[in-house]
C-alpha cells in the first residue's frame, strides 16, 4: 500500500521522519511522499529524512515560527488560514500513484491536534482517495491541558477522517526512561507496526509472492467502515537456515516435516493471540470490533496456510465479526510476526477515561477563569474604595 | 750408440747449466717506497725510497743514480750503504755514483719539497691531477733513462678550492644516484670543476644535490601519501562494510 504521509505538528513530523527512515532501511516502499507541516520552525529543522521542499511552515504571520503553545484552537485556525500553503506541497504528490493519505499527529499538542482535522476535512473534499488519521494520545501524566486537547481533537479527527488509527503513549511508556529515548522507542514501535501492516501488499520483482496476498484493497476495505482502529503486533525470532546436520539428512524426513509443520502452525496461532490480546496500540476490548485484518509475515518456510487460517478463525471468534481478512507477507529475515488490525472498536476504556479527565480539566479551567476576575479585583482595589486610579 | 748417448748427456748438462744461469739472473734491483698521500698545493711533503740489489743484472757494476722530481725547492739526500750498514757514499744533490767495488747493497733516496701548482683538473680522472714525487734515473752514455719502468712515484694534489668543490660534487653525486634525478646539474658542476671554476662548481653541485633531494623527498611524500590514501581507503571501506553488516534491515523486529 502506497501512502502519502503528512506529519502535522512536532510528533507527526517526527513519526513521518521515522517512517522514511524505516522505508530507506528496509526498502519496504510504503511512503510514496512525505510532508511535514508545523507552526514551529525549530521542529521542522530537527527532521532528518523529510526533504526540505516538503517541510511546510504555516502561521508565520500569527506566531512567527514559534509554535502555538499547545493551543489547538489556534492550531486549527492557523491551519484553516494557511491550508493553501499545505495544499501547495500536496500538489507535488503524484496522487494517482498513492492508495491513501495518512495524516499523522500528536493529539495532545497544539499544531497537530488542531490542524490535522482541518487538513483531513480539506483532503476529503478534494480527493477520492481515502484519508486516514494516525493520532497519538498523550500519556496520562502529561497534564490536564494535553488531555483536554486530545479529547477535543479526537472527537473532531474521528469525524473528519475515513478511519482513525490510534496509538496510546500511556500504554507504551516505561518507567525510568529518558524523555528522548522513550519517545524514540515509542516512535519505532509505531513505525514497525504500521510499516508491516501497510507494507504487506508491496511486492517488488524478485520478492517472494504471498500465497494469499494482502492487497491494499484489503486494508482499505477493513478500514472502510470508519471509526477508530487499533493495531496489535508480535514478533518472534526463528532459525532461518536448516540447522540439521549431516546426520539428519539420513533420518526419516517425513516425521520431521510434520513436526516442523505443527510447530509453524502453533507459532503463528500463538503470535496472533499475543498480538491481539497483548499490546494493542490502543488497548481495548477486541470483542465488538467490526472488522479485522491479519497479516502474518516471515520467511516463506515458516508461514503456512493452516496457521493463518486458525489465527483468522480465532479472531472471528474473539471479535464476533465475520469480516476478518487475512493473508501472508513473505519476507526473508529470521523473524516471524503477526500484525492484527482491528477496525471499528467501541469498547475503549482509555478514551472514556481521557474524556473524563478532559471534562474535569475543562471545568477547572472555566472555574479558574471566572474566579480570576474577581480575585484580581480583590487584589487591586482597596477595601473602602478610597483610592482613585490615575486616569 | 755411445756417441748418441754422450751427446745427449752433453745436451742435458748444457740445459742444466743454462737453467742454473737463468736462476742466477732472477735477482733484480728492488725499490721500496711509498708515495705521500694527497696533499694541498704548497705544503711540504717528504718521501724515502730504498733501493736494494743496485747492481743486479742487467745493471753495470758502476753507474750514476739520478733523481728527478716536480716538487719545488727539493732537498735530496742519497746514501749508499754496504752490508754492514756503513755509509760508503753520500750525496746532497740528486745524483750519486754507485760502485759495486764499494760493496754497496742498499741505497736510500730521501726527498723533501713543496707540492707544486699547475694542476690539470679532471674530476672523473683524479690521476690526471697527480704530480711526480720522484723518478729514479740511470745515466748512461746514450743519455738518461728510468732505472726500471716502475721506478716512478706520483701523488695526488689539490688546492683548497678544488678540494671543496670535489667534496661538494661527491656529495651531490651520491644524492643524484639515490634519487636518479639532477644529473644535468651534476654534469655542469663537473664541467665547471674541470675548467677550474670551483665556486661555480660548488654552487652547481649544491643545486644538483638539492634538486635530487627535493625529487627524492617528493617521491617519498608521494609514496607516503599513496600509502595513506590506501590505508584510509582500507579503513573506510572496512568501516563501511562493518556498518552495513551491523545495520539492521529487518522489518519485523
Amino acid at each position: 500500500m502506497k501512502l502519502a504521509m503528512i506529519g502535522f505538528g512536532q510528533a507527526g513530523g517526527k513519526i513521518v521522519d521515522r517512517f522514511l527512515k524505516y522505508d530507506h532501511r528496509t526498502g519496504s516502499g510504503i511512503v510514496r511522499s512525505a510532508i511535514a507541516v508545523n507552526t514551529a520552525k525549530a521542529d521542522l529543522m530537527g527532521l532528518e529524512h523529510v526533504p526540505q521542499e516538503n517541510r511546510v511552515l504555516i502561521g508565520q504571520a500569527r506566531v512567527k515560527g514559534h509554535g502555538v503553545g499547545a493551543d489547538n484552537e489556534l492550531g486549527a485556525e492557523i491551519a484553516e488560514e494557511d491550508i493553501d500553503e499545505v495544499q501547495g506541497a500536496i500538489d507535488n504528490i503524484p496522487v494517482h500513484e498513492i492508495d491513501a493519505f495518512l495524516i499523522i499527529a500528536g493529539l495532545g499538542g497544539g499544531t497537530g491536534s488542531g490542524g490535522s482535522p482541518v487538513l483531513a476535512k480539506h483532503l476529503k473534499r478534494i480527493y477520492t482517495e481515502p484519508v486516514y488519521g494516525l493520532g497519538i494520545l498523550p500519556g496520562g501524566d502529561e497534564g490536564g491541558i494535553y488531555t483536554l486537547n486530545a479529547a477535543r481533537s479526537f472527537q473532531t479527527f474521528v469525524r473528519e477522517v475515513d478511519n482513525l488509527l490510534v496509538f496510546d503513549n500511556d500504554a507504551w511508556r516505561k518507567t525510568g526512561e529518558s524523555v528522548e529515548g522513550g519517545y524514540d522507542q515509542i516512535n519505532d514501535e509505531i513505525v514497525r507496526r504500521f510499516g508491516v501492516l501497510f507494507g504487506a501488499g508491496e511486492v517488488e520483482a524478485g520478492d517472494n509472492v504471498a500465497e494469499s496476498v494482502v492487497d491494499s484493497s484489503e486494508i482499505i476495505n477493513t478500514l472502510a467502515g470508519g471509526g477508530v482502529s487499533t493495531v496489535g503486533y508480535d514478533a518472534e525470532a526463528v532459525e532461518e537456515h536448516n540447522s540439521g546436520g549431516l546426520l539428519s539428512r539420513f533420518k526419516d524426513g517425513g516425521d520431521a516435516d510434520e513436526l516442523e509443520n505443527a510447530n509453524t502452525t502453533n507459532r503463528i496461532t500463538s503470535l496472533v493471540r499475543k498480538a491481539a490480546l497483548g499490546r494493542l496500540t490502543l488497548p481495548c476490548e477486541i470483542e465488538g470490533a467490526e472488522r479485522a485484518l491479519l497479516v502474518v509475515s516471515g520467511p516463506p518456510k515458516h508461514l503456512n496456510r493452516k496457521g493463518i487460517e486458525r489465527g483468522r478463525k480465532w479472531l472471528e471468534e474473539q471479535t464476533g465479526s465475520m469480516e476478518v481478512r487475512g493473508g501472508d507477507y513473505p519476507i526473508n529475515e529470521p523473524n516471524v510476526a503477526a500484525a492484527v488490525l482491528l477496525s471499528g472498536v467501541h469498547n475503549v476504556p482509555r478514551i472514556k477515561e481521557l474524556q473524563q479527565v478532559a471534562i474535569e480539566a475543562q471545568e477547572n479551567i472555566d472555574e479558574i477563569q471566572q474566579e480570576s476576575e474577581e480575585n484580581l479585583e480583590d487584589l487591586v482595589e482597596d477595601e473602602g474604595d478610597e483610592l482613585d486610579p490615575l486616569f | 750408440m755411445s756417441w748418441i748417448r754422450s751427446s745427449k748427456t752433453v745436451a742435458a748438462v748444457a740445459l742444466l747449466a743454462i737453467a742454473l744461469l737463468a736462476t742466477g739472473t732472477v735477482t733484480a734491483i728492488e725499490f721500496d717506497g711509498e708515495s705521500p698521500e694527497s696533499t694541498q698545493v704548497g705544503e711540504e711533503v717528504s718521501m724515502e725510497v730504498e733501493i736494494t740489489e743496485p747492481f743486479a743484472d742487467p745493471l753495470p757494476s758502476q753507474w750514476t743514480l739520478e733523481g728527478d722530481t716536480e716538487l719545488e725547492n727539493a732537498d735530496w739526500t742519497i746514501v749508499a750503504r754496504d752490508n754492514t750498514d756503513d755509509i760508503v757514499a753520500r750525496s746532497d744533490t740528486n745524483e750519486l755514483q754507485l760502485n759495486a767495488d764499494d760493496s754497496v747493497v742498499s741505497v736510500t733516496v730521501e726527498i723533501r719539497g713543496e707540492v707544486p701548482d699547475g694542476i690539470e683538473f679532471d674530476y672523473e680522472n683524479p690521476d690526471a691531477e697527480n704530480y711526480k714525487v720522484v723518478e729514479l734515473l740511470r745515466q748512461t752514455d746514450a743519455g738518461t733513462e728510468r732505472v726500471v719502468d716502475e721506478a716512478i712515484w706520483e701523488a695526488h694534489r689539490y688546492t683548497a678550492e678544488s678540494q671543496e668543490a670535489r667534496t661538494a660534487i661527491d656529495e651531490a653525486a651520491d644524492a643524484v644516484e639515490q634519487a636518479n634525478s639532477g644529473g644535468d646539474e651534476l654534469d655542469n658542476a663537473i664541467n665547471a670543476y674541470n675548467n677550474a671554476n670551483f665556486d661555480l662548481a660548488s654552487d652547481l653541485a649544491d643545486d644538483a644535490q638539492s634538486s635530487a633531494e627535493g625529487s627524492q623527498q617528493t617521491t617519498q611524500f608521494l609514496l607516503i601519501g599513496g600509502a595513506l590514501v590506501v590505508l584510509v581507503a582500507l579503513v573506510g571501506g572496512g568501516a563501511y562494510v562493518y556498518k552495513q553488516r551491523q545495520k539492521n534491515t529487518n522489518k519485523l523486529r
